[in-house]
């Protein structure tokens, strides 16, 4: 079995520039196939990664995210009011969020993208632990100052602490930045809801958010306030809630993802096929002699496929290894399902490695199976008398 | 024997890799040919869009509306023929979103937007009922829907089902109209804010703006912008282009990612041509330096390589046209299948065609260039002396 292998590995390195374009073109498709793999793993992190299953948010029943929602003053204050919301002394655990589209434009472009601003309560940051200031400080409550997040600091010019956002006429200053961990947050800029809602002439709330107070059972939780006509909303698990807003762009992604990796596959194939019928064909006699002297028709079948395994193996983690790189690199685009500009990273998770590997070895055995074959089915005699 | 019949002769001697080529080259194709069609599907709006059509909407974000006001002072800039206006109702038809725009319209909308067009009857009886619907014919295909019919829609970001009558179908004027759209009555949008949902009354979206024969659609937008610069609620005005634009250049990342692609599937077909035609050309290493020594001119070999490369390529675009055929012959949802809500329009643009035309041709001519600077600088003692 050594000397089946040797043999494989010798050939690779004699012909080496047919069997380097079959890896580059494997190291291709395997890179695309992981990268797509990466973006909707990271986009989904993301956005579950904004909600804790231990908050519950409330909108307007039908809406589907905070920008279409409303709720009255007097149904939070209800709401909030409700025995399951969490407490620290007598405050609860909550904020009630105002929650808008502004269109800042993106760092290095002319074009304008759609940011969420977000005014919160006070208890904001307590409620969202993953959520911490980075820089600067808090805003004072009741002023015209704002927080940034990580991703619209990164991505978007006029940002800078000290600098001023400019909002309905009004200059709102920028006081503090915080980094959301992985969230869609980071992609926000906060302020005070009661500074924000009369510069927006937004007397309604978008959402709630409070935290379950210790011992509730959320199951029981949902039903009662949803079917009780004073409020008129939907309640959910916060991390299920922003999960939801990833769909359309997580199916966009992975649809047009597995068309382009399915297609170049193909094409990767059919390339290591030809290079490999031309690796038997221009052996053809080496063959023979092999099999003169002894060698099974099963032997030179495993020694062609091994050879191909390995130019896709090489191939596989060319590419597994250039998509890592692509974990440096940020990509932010505009969620459909909100309307908002949403930023999330590339992610390499160990299962997309071993599918990214475990492709090219699939691409590598279709290439490899058939010329094999034709190289194992060759008659000793023909094969030896075969000039070249 | 002729040089051509020789390309043929040469191309045919290795069935199978020849085969297997021209099918890798036809399938990278294809899936260059639908990534292309992809991005420009995206600018779809941006193709049915006018130049000399304005759009006015808040500067902060379209999720903040215009007072009515507007629309009379607008009316009075001079250069502006006519302004309509129009609010983005974004409910749910049968449980799903995105499967066609509604839009809240009033009368002037009709004459801004030329391109749908319907029988003077159809705009009467749309006009005389409040709850009067027009809808495109893509979606008179799509859910069989006749004048007469009653459409039910849920409300998102105005609560509440709202029912409509079709009073008319609207064909677009040519390929690039999207038809995917339903108007209704603005005044019926308007009335039901202020009466049951206790909502701000007298905010339009947006306004459409015709302009005079001859007036520059610049001047006239800054000029309007002017009147309400420093206001309460700031306008941008720009043309329904560049507005459409805004719309694409908010998915630049994923756009950009696709060209990127696209530039690689270039690259998998140039590794998978070039391979092949360096296995060729070095196979038959000898029989070129024989031809060289009966006296063969350069461009004679050079035509028999390059031949050879564009018999290939020429191969491969017959085998692309024969799987293009039957796919774009199918309606755009059999094509998109869940990706088709976000692309009304899918077809085979002239300039894709030829575009891939164009690559096709240069890559061939690449592929080939390479083994055959290696033939023509080869010595014929040389070649003569070199195995097979």
């Amino acid at each position: 079995m050594s000397l089946v292998f040797t043999y494989s590995l010798r050939h690779l390195l004699t012909r080496k520039t047919t069997a380097f374009l079959t890896v580059i073109g494997i190291a291709l498709v395997v890179f695309v196939f992981v990268a797509t793999l990466m973006l909707s793993q990271g986009l989904k992190e993301t956005l579950a990664g904004t909600g804790s299953s231990e908050n519950v948010i409330v909108v307007r029943s039908g809406a589907q995210n905070e920008m279409m929602s409303g709720i009255a003053r007097e149904a939070a204050n209800a709401l909030l009011a409700e025995p399951e919301v969490a407490r620290v002394g007598d405050q609860p655990l909550a904020t009630s969020d105002s929650v808008v589209l502004v269109s800042l434009k993106k760092r290095g472009s002319a074009e304008p993208s759609n940011v969420t601003i977000r005014g919160v309560g006070e208890q904001a940051l307590s409620v969202r632990p993953q959520v911490r200031l980075t820089a600067g400080r808090n805003f004072t409550p009741g002023s015209r100052e704002v927080l940034v997040g990580k991703a619209i600091h990164d991505g978007f010019s006029g940002t800078e602490i000290g600098q001023k956002i400019r909002l309905f006429g009004t200059e709102w200053e920028v006081v503090g930045l915080f980094d959301g961990g992985r969230s869609a947050f980071n992609s926000e800029i906060w302020g005070d809801v009661n500074a924000f809602m009369p510069t927006f002439k937004r007397d309604q709330f978008s959402s709630l958010l409070f935290k379950l107070a210790p011992g509730v059972d959320f199951a029981k939780l949902k039903p009662r306030l949803e079917n009780d006509k004073r409020y008129q909303v939907s309640v959910m698990r916060e991390n299920d809630f922003y999960a939801a807003q990833s769909d359309f762009l997580a199916t966009f992604i992975r649809i047009i993802g597995g068309f382009i990796s399915v297609v170049f596959s193909l094409g990767a194939v059919i390339g290591a096929m030809i290079t490999m019928y031309a690796a038997v064909a221009s052996r053809v006699r080496e063959i023979g002699i092999l099999r003169a002297i002894g060698f099974r028709r099963r032997a030179v079948f495993v020694a062609f496929v091994l050879e191909c395994l390995m130019i896709s193996l090489v191939g596989g983690v060319l590419g597994v290894a250039l998509a890592s790189l692509m974990s440096f690199v940020a990509f932010s685009t505009t969620n459909f399902s909100t309307f908002a500009e949403v930023a999330f990273d590339f992610t390499l998770t160990p299962s997309i490695v071993v599918w990214g590997l475990g492709f090219s070895l699939l691409m590598g055995l279709v290439g490899g199976a058939l010329p094999a074959r034709a190289a194992s089915r060759l008659k000793v005699l023909d094969a030896i008398r075969q000039a070249g | 024997m002729d040089l051509t019949q020789l390309i043929i002769r040469n191309t045919l001697r290795r069935r199978l890799r020849s085969l297997l080529t021209i099918v890798g080259i036809a399938v990278a194709l294809f899936a260059f040919t639908m990534i292309r069609t992809l991005i420009q599907a995206w600018h779809a709006g941006v193709e049915a869009s006018a130049k000399d059509r304005l759009i006015t909407r808040n500067a902060t974000s379209l999720v903040f509306y215009l007072p009515l006001s507007y629309q009379e002072k607008i009316a009075r800039v001079s250069g502006v023929e006519r302004v309509g206006r129009a609010n983005w109702f974004g409910g749910e038809y049968k449980e799903e979103r995105f499967n066609f725009d509604q839009f809240a319209i009033d009368e002037n909308w009709l004459d801004v937007y030329p391109e749908f067009k319907f029988s003077p009857e159809a705009r009467q009886a749309f006009l005389e009922d409040r709850r009067g619907a027009l809808i495109g014919r893509d979606v008179a295909n799509k859910y069989q829907l006749k004048v007469g019919d009653t459409v039910q829609i849920k409300g998102t970001i105005f609560p509440g089902l709202w029912e409509f009558t079709v009073r008319g179908i609207m064909e677009g004027r040519d390929a690039k109209t999207i038809t995917r759209i339903l108007l209704f009555n603005w005044d019926y949008l308007n009335e039901r804010n202020k009466t049951e949902l206790n909502r701000e009354s007298d905010q339009p979206g947006i306004f459409v703006i015709q302009l005079k024969s001859g007036a520059n659609p610049a001047v006239v937008a800054k000029e309007i912008d002017q009147l309400f610069a420093n206001s309460y609620a700031e306008t941008l005005t720009e043309t329904e282009t560049a507005f459409q634009q805004s719309f694409v250049s908010m998915s630049g990342a994923i756009i950009t990612t696709l060209n990127v692609v696209s530039g690689v599937v270039v690259l998998i077909i140039l590794l998978v041509l070039a391979n092949t035609m360096f296995m060729a050309v070095r196979e038959r290493y000898r029989e070129y330096s024989i031809l060289k020594a009966i006296g063969f001119k350069r461009r004679q070999l050079r035509t028999l390589i390059f031949g050879e490369a564009l018999l290939l390529v020429s191969g491969g675009l017959i085998l692309l046209a024969l799987f293009l055929i039957p796919i774009f012959l199918l309606p755009p949802e059999k094509i998109l299948g869940p990706l088709n809500v976000f692309f009304p329009i899918f077809t085979l643009a002239p300039s894709t065609i030829l575009l891939v035309l164009v690559v096709a041709t240069v890559l061939g001519a690449v592929s080939a260039a390479i083994p055959y600077s290696d033939i023509a600088r080869a010595r014929v003692t040389d070649g003569l002396r070199r195995l097979g």
